[in-house]
């Protein structure tokens, strides 16, 4: 996993795994303490606002630590490869819709989720996505547009206008 | 408490009300039975639907996509093997097991005649015991719910599997995330990011659908062989007369744990799947079929399940405490229509409260008397292929998400945790303490600074006031437990699949 974290040393006989989720949870801890400088702590009779983040991110780096520490003694447990392809498309998809939805309308929103989803899967083909997506901009129109009357412009907004 | 009952009744059994407490069963099923949705995104997803109706009607309604949404799910767990959420796993065990020795119609029919039955039970508890409860809970401080909150969080991990340390940490960051957003008491925004979508904190919708809708789908795309695209065929519906001998208990045992285990809040409803599973297969004459699709390990789960669903409304009418993430968009959805859970709906809307808990009733009711003979087309809604589901699937999250508040910003948080689900499941991090942490956090937090003013800074507090100490020991002991090898090796067996 090249992720925001280093790489813990490879070819070794350790959980990696354990290791790395320990590490990740570190971070976010240590992450959260230091935004927690803002705000006031207080006193435990007379909580500040960041009182709580204060216990919460704190006990969050000790169990983080204790995951890592356990990891490196654990089983051997290697990191797995990531569907980089699959997720960026899948995730994409998901915020070509939050980009599209209110500038384009529901329509070409579920258009653009439904091409860039369903290249993902190698399996499809172009005549099927072309038909899926025909489809569901119908089954979406149907139930949210007609059936849910939905707050949202099925075609573009500009388009309306006429 | 007949005349309660009665009283319910007569506000729920209008033609009109009848009416939408059978579109809701439809619909919830419809969504429901959809592998990859489970209840909470089906409600998330109808709870739109409810808002133009007077709220008794819109409550009825809610309740038939809640049991549509329920039934759908175990559906979909029995002839797909897809868990729509952590209290369908169970009913994979062995219904789908059931299914592949082609009585996945006696699965189905004795999911539903258990649910009925156990519903049927837990409306009288709730009847019954709504009112004492609501006594005691206008007793309780702030540091007895502060330790109730405790222990459902600690129950909560006692379901993960791996290790504990791994899981209370995920319990932790979802308690984190609950921070997100205005502090109540002060009135400072913390963790923003300077974004003002995120001063009513973390949409939870968007956790849920992320981590369980988004996440899961890239999940199955990774692994073809793992969508199991085959629906296994439906068979008849009639139990056999084994069947029916063997279920029975099953039903009832399964019932009473659900109804008991219903009322914590943090896990309640999850934990009392697993644990009636468990003890099924310790009680059962029949405990070594475990594993090749046991109708015990169906009829107790299924019925448990639905007993704590309905028992689970205990805590929340009560003491204003969701039981799980879908009760928590219940009360989402109560008070939309201006109701605010607590001790005191019962007094002040007598009428609302108890149609609400004879509507329950009637969504049981519908399910069995409608939904089965229907199956057939749930079924044909399981049947197609996982490549034309997911983009729909997606799709229909995408909608759902950003329809809550029409905000797209909910849909970018959805991205972020779809990634974040998918990081968590590569980490071997479990999810389901983080969404428990999150949605009983903000609470927890208020709670421990309200009995910390009273006790001016003392944490003895919580050991002092018995309530408190009796749910906190229960709390360690179940922690202690956890981290006794033995008992973690034989929860680890009961939780494999």
């Amino acid at each position: 996993m090249q992720h925001d974290q280093p790489a813990p040393t490879p070819r070794r006989r350790l959980g990696a795994k354990d290791v790395t989720a320990g590490v990740f949870l570190v971070a976010i801890a240590l992450v959260g303490l230091y935004l927690n400088q803002e705000y006031e702590v207080g006193a435990a009779a007379q909580m500040g606002s960041g009182y709580m983040p204060m216990l919460v991110f704190g006990l969050l780096g000790l169990l983080g630590a204790a995951v890592a520490v356990l990891g490196i003694k654990g089983e051997h447990d290697p990191l797995e490869n990531w569907a980089w392809r699959e997720m960026v498309l899948i995730l994409g998809a998901m915020a070509a819709f939050g980009v599209l939805i209110e500038r384009l309308g529901m329509a070409v929103s579920v258009a653009a989720v439904v091409v860039i989803s369903g290249l993902a899967d190698r399996e499809q083909t172009i005549r099927g996505i072309a038909g899926l997506t025909v489809a569901l901009v119908a089954i979406c129109w149907a139930v949210f547009t007609l059936g849910l009357g939905l707050n949202v412009s099925f075609l573009p907004p500009a388009l309306s206008q006429f | 408490m007949i005349e309660n009952l009665a009283l319910g009744l007569s506000v729920a059994m209008t033609f009109h009300n009848l009416g939408f407490a059978f579109i809701g069963c439809m619909i919830g099923t419809a969504i429901g039975v959809l592998p990859g949705i489970g209840p909470l995104a089906t409600i998330a997803l109808l709870l739109p639907l409810t808002f133009a109706l007077d709220p008794v009607t819109a409550l009825i309604m809610l309740s038939g996509i809640y049991y549509g949404a329920q039934y759908g799910g175990s559906t979909s767990a029995i002839l797909l093997n897809l868990p729509g959420e952590v209290t369908a796993v169970v009913t994979t065990l062995e219904g789908h097991k059931m299914a592949k020795r082609g009585r996945a119609g006696a699965a189905l029919a004795t999911a539903a005649i258990g649910s009925f039955f156990a519903g049927t039970v837990a409306t009288l508890v709730v009847a019954a015991s709504g009112p004492l409860l609501t006594n005691l809970a206008l007793s309780f401080g702030p540091a007895e719910y502060f330790s109730l909150i405790l222990l459902g969080l600690i129950i909560a991990t006692v379901l993960a599997q791996g290790s504990i340390f791994k899981s209370i940490a995920m319990l932790v960051l979802g308690v984190a995330l609950g921070l997100v957003g205005t502090d109540v008491q002060s009135g400072q925004v913390r963790f923003s990011f300077g974004f003002f979508e995120l001063f009513e904190g973390i949409d939870f919708v968007a956790v849920a659908m992320g981590i369980f809708g988004v996440a899961e789908i890239i999940r199955n795309l990774e692994n073809p062989e793992n969508r199991s695209g085959t629906v296994s065929k439906v068979g008849s519906l009639m139990l056999t007369k084994e069947e029916f001998k063997r279920a029975t208990p099953s039903v009832i045992r399964g019932t009473i744990v659900g109804s008991i285990l219903g009322i914590l809040p943090g896990g309640g409803l999850a934990l009392s799947t697993f644990a009636s599973y468990m003890l099924e297969r310790k009680v059962s004459k029949y405990g070594h079929e475990f594993g090749t699709g046991a109708i015990e390990g169906v009829a107790g789960p299924e019925s448990a399940n639905n007993a704590a669903s309905q028992t689970s409304f205990i805590p929340m009418l009560t003491l204003g405490i969701p039981a799980n993430a879908v009760m928590a968009l219940m009360i989402g959805g109560l008070m939309i229509h201006g109701i605010q859970p607590g001790p005191g709906v019962m007094q002040a809307q007598p009428a609302l409260f108890w149609g609400l808990i004879a509507s329950m009733w009637i969504g049981n009711l519908m399910l069995l008397v409608i939904n089965l003979p229907l199956i057939g087309m749930w079924v044909s809604l399981l049947k197609l292929p996982y490549k034309y589901l997911y983009p729909a699937i997606l799709v229909f999250c995408a909608i759902g998400v950003y329809s809550v508040n029409y905000s797209a910003f909910n849909v970018f948080e959805t991205v972020l945790f779809g990634f974040l689900g998918y990081l968590f499941f590569k980490l071997a991090l479990e999810p389901a303490p983080l969404l428990i942490g999150f949605v009983l956090g903000p609470m927890l937090e208020e709670y421990l600074r309200r009995a910390m003013v009273v006790s001016r800074g003392s944490a003895w507090v919580f050991v002092e006031r018995p309530v408190s100490a009796v749910l906190l020991a229960i709390a360690a002991l179940a922690l202690g437990a956890m981290l006794l090898p033995s008992i973690r090796h034989k929860k680890d067996e009961a939780l494999e699949e």
